[in-house]
């Protein structure tokens, strides 16, 4: 019997510490996504690859789309920064998706793209993506209390979206939240880098944004 | 990017001394970083340097403003 559960497609590179925090940090949303009854589909490190990435767009036909890796304007990047989707060359693999890139840069030049090709809507970040970490905590980021902040307001995004949100009401929610952490973080005494951890949530937050209609909910 | 000024680069990098040696700042696609990688991108008005003087101004500039709120 053919499946009906709505699927959601999702990279988690894990060939530097940068991104194999974004994708540890996306067990959660995987979690949720599964409670939800969306079939997940992960392309974990090697897999997250151009050919698989292509190959399972092409084949499941995702609503949501997540990716985690370095982008640059025009592309993202999965495992060994080998590029999956770029501008120009594969943006119509994301025709009737909503995608989510936790990544740098990509909002503007590849956002645009995606939508115009046809995606429901793209959510991501103009600028780079940061966040502070505790080296001492490097093997298990979920325990990093310092990266906490941006995992949290960072997983918000696609957690909203599968939960039946529009992605500016996910944009919205996440930027209502690093508000109250950025308010938190900036007056805590107890550590000397909590200022960096709430510039971190505020550039963030003014890099975040999206393309497409506001009003783009999973259907 | 507009180029930093040497005000500028002397408040981050106080900003930055504060930040025990043991913590880093990730910036997506160009790594890691530690305090001290980070004072000597600043100082030395490096790509990596002068984002992060960008960053650090932009929420100063934020704090000044909810301060006055």
């Amino acid at each position: 019997m053919k499946s009906t559960s709505p699927i959601f497609l999702i990279t988690t590179p894990e060939s530097d510490p940068v991104v194999f925090y974004l994708s540890k940090w996306s067990e959660e949303v995987i979690e949720e996504a599964q409670n939800k009854g969306f079939n997940v589909v992960n392309l974990p490190r090697e897999k997250a690859s151009l050919a698989e990435f292509e190959g399972h767009m092409a084949k499941m036909k995702p609503c949501f789309v997540m990716l985690n890796g370095h982008g640059s304007p025009s592309k993202i990047a999965g495992h060994k920064n080998g590029i999956i989707l770029e501008k120009g060359r594969n943006e119509k693999v994301t025709k009737g998706a909503i995608v989510y890139a936790r990544s740098c840069f990509a909002l503007k030049e590849l956002g645009e793209a995606c939508v115009s090709s046809g995606a429901k809507g793209f959510v991501s970040y103009s600028f780079p993506f940061m966040f502070v970490s505790d080296p001492n905590r490097s093997a298990h980021p979920m325990k990093d209390e310092l990266a906490a902040p941006c995992r949290i307001t960072s997983n918000m995004i696609p957690v909203s979206i599968i939960k039946g949100q529009s992605i500016s009401e996910a944009v919205m929610k996440a930027k209502d939240r690093m508000d109250e952490l950025i308010g938190f973080w900036e007056t805590r005494r107890d550590l000397p880098e909590a200022s960096i951890v709430a510039s971190c949530l505020y550039w963030n937050k003014l890099g975040l944004g999206l393309r497409g209609e506001a009003d783009t909910r999973i259907a | 990017m507009m180029a930093a000024t040497e005000d500028e680069i002397k408040i981050v990098v106080e900003r930055l001394k504060v930040m025990p040696r043991s913590v880093n700042l990730n910036i997506g696609g160009f790594g890691s970083f530690s305090r001290d990688e980070l004072i000597d991108a600043v100082s030395g008005k490096t790509e990596i340097g002068e984002l992060v003087v960008e960053m650090q101004m932009a929420y100063l500039r934020s704090f000044k403003e909810r301060a006055k709120q």
